[in-house]
Parts: structure tokens; C-alpha cells; sequence
């Protein structure tokens, strides 16, 4: 941190000062010169004008860009609507290719069933092994 | 007149007197630190010389012991400097001058440092011309003025921490532009 562990640095710095400190301007001169030099203050009237015109601007470029990022009723009705009206592109998968699914219970009569006759052996002994 | 009046008039002027010989003792060093503020442009750090000494000795800048009056001044010198610059930018007849410059081809060398005898400093000049205004400001005070870090920090109004980030890395680029040619 210490600008003496600069050896090179301090000296071309060092050499900088030298030379400017030789080519300064004499301080009479300086004062003189500033004696006749006419003073420019800022008028506080101005900077309130200013001040006053930059806020004018904030305000209304404010209000502007609100006014543009809100969506009138009309738009907001008619945005909704194309929602509604939107489907899914994967829809069409759902919908059955005529295969239907039957809504009732068949019903099974006697003469449409033919059961096999059952063994007398069977029924003697009770025993079928 | 009153009396009272003639003996604040006395005092007064026995102030700005006591005011001018303390600037005589700072007044090159107050000159090397306006050159620093306004990029070497000797005309401008003149004029802004000019104002803050008047600012000094009118009152309109009071120097209230806080610091060491090297501190003071030179901070009134950098404040000066930057509202120089900044009417300067303002003037139309400066924007207009600042529009065809951009267009001109930039030239090889800086100007503003060839009036600089010697080679080497001339290379310095050149080399802090491309740091960072803070690193270029630090730099200078610490190196060419003397000044701690603290009191660096003081003059340019940013905090110590602050003043020894932009006088380390500005050290590290000042050397590597010197090292290897302003050019880069």
C-alpha cells in the first residue's frame, strides 16, 4: 500500500510533477485572471423551471406507458372468447373409431345353451376318483 | 461607515490575504492535481483553477478544519473540475465541436500529453489517460501527491475500502500498460 515499495512509479510520477509544477501558471496570474473573469451563477428561477419541466415529462410519459399496457374491455372480452373457443390439438385422440362399448348385460336363454349330460357312475357312488 | 463594518471588512481581508499565501504554497501542487482532473486539457484545468481559488477566497467554499487544507482544496478542485466539465458538455457550442471530433480519425498520439519533454513522461501520461477517472485520480494522488489512501478517499469523496480497490487494480493496469507499450 505504500507508494514507496514503487520505486519505478514514484519516480516517473515524481518526474510528471516536476514538469507540470514547472509549466504552472504563476498564482498572481491565476488570481488576476480570475478577478476579471465574470462569475456564472445559476438562476434558482431557471432551476426551478427546469425541475418543474422534467417533471412535467416524467408524468406524462408515465401516464402514456400505463395507458399502453392496459387492454380495452373490447380486447379483454374478445381475447377471452378465442380462449374458450381454443381445444387441445391432442382432442382428436379421444374420440372412439365406431368401436362401441355395449351399454347392457346380455341376456342368455336355455335353448341357446347346450350343457353336457352329466355321468350315472358319478352320481352312484358320489365318487369320481 | 461603522465601525463594526470596517472591522469585518479588516477581517475579511486579512482572511483572503492569510487565504492567498497558503495558496502560494500549494498552488503547483493544486495545478498538477487540476491537470489530473481534466484529462491534462491545460486551458480547461486554468480556468478550473481560476474558479475554485475565487470559490476559496469568497467564502463560497469554506475550508471548516475537518481536514488538512491540501484535503480541502483539492476536493474543491475536483468538484470545480466536474461541473467545468459538465457546463462545458452542455454549451452547444461544445456538442457540436464533440460531434466532429467523433468523426474525425482518432490521432496516434494524445495531443494533450505532447507537450511533455521527457519520453517516459510522456508514456506515463499516455498510460493513465486510459485507466479508469477513479483509478487515474487515486493514482495520482497517492503517487504524485503524496497523499495516504485515507485521505485519497477523502478528497474524492468514496469510501477508504473503495479508494484502495481502484488504487490496486489501477496500479496493476498502469504497470502492465507501461510494460508493454501504451498501445495495447
Amino acid at each position: 500500500m505504500n507508494p514507496h515499495d514503487e520505486p519505478d512509479l514514484r519516480e516517473r510520477f515524481a518526474a510528471l510533477r516536476a514538469e507540470d509544477a514547472a509549466s504552472a501558471p504563476s498564482l498572481s496570474r491565476v488570481l488576476s485572471e480570475a478577478a476579471i473573469r465574470p462569475r456564472r451563477r445559476s438562476s434558482p428561477l431557471l432551476t426551478a423551471a427546469l425541475l418543474a419541466t422534467a417533471a412535467a415529462f416524467t408524468v406524462v410519459a408515465l401516464v402514456t406507458m400505463i395507458r399502453r399496457t392496459e387492454p380495452s374491455i373490447e380486447v379483454a372480452i374478445a381475447q377471452a372468447q378465442s380462449l374458450s373457443a381454443w381445444t387441445a390439438p391432442t382432442d382428436a385422440w379421444l374420440t372412439l373409431s365406431g368401436f362401441e362399448i355395449p351399454d347392457s348385460v346380455p341376456s342368455l336363454s336355455p335353448s341357446s345353451v347346450t350343457l353336457p349330460e352329466a355321468s350315472t357312475a358319478e352320481t352312484d357312488t358320489g365318487d369320481s376318483r | 461607515m461603522t465601525a463594526g463594518v470596517i472591522w469585518q471588512e479588516t477581517s475579511i481581508h486579512k482572511s483572503t490575504t492569510t487565504m492567498e499565501a497558503r495558496l502560494a504554497e500549494y498552488h503547483a501542487e493544486c495545478f498538477g492535481w487540476a491537470l489530473a482532473c481534466c484529462r491534462r486539457d491545460r486551458p480547461l484545468a486554468e480556468e478550473v483553477l481560476q474558479v475554485a481559488y475565487v470559490k476559496v477566497l469568497d467564502g463560497s467554499a469554506r475550508f471548516d478544519g475537518k481536514s488538512s487544507l491540501k484535503t480541502f482544496l483539492f476536493g474543491v478542485i475536483r468538484r470545480t473540475a466536474m461541473e467545468q466539465r459538465r457546463a462545458r458538455w452542455l454549451s452547444t457550442h461544445r456538442l457540436v465541436a464533440w460531434f466532429n471530433r467523433r468523426t474525425e480519425p482518432i490521432p496516434a498520439s494524445d495531443p494533450e500529453a505532447s507537450w511533455l519533454k521527457s519520453e517516459r513522461t510522456r508514456e506515463l501520461a499516455l498510460a493513465l489517460a486510459r485507466l479508469s477517472t477513479r483509478q487515474r485520480e487515486v493514482l495520482h494522488l497517492v503517487f504524485s501527491q503524496d497523499l495516504t489512501i485515507a485521505e485519497a478517499a477523502t478528497v474524492l469523496a468514496i469510501s477508504t475500502g473503495s479508494a484502495r480497490r481502484h488504487y490496486e487494480r489501477g496500479k496493476a493496469r498502469l504497470r502492465e500498460l507501461l510494460a508493454g507499450g501504451t498501445n495495447r
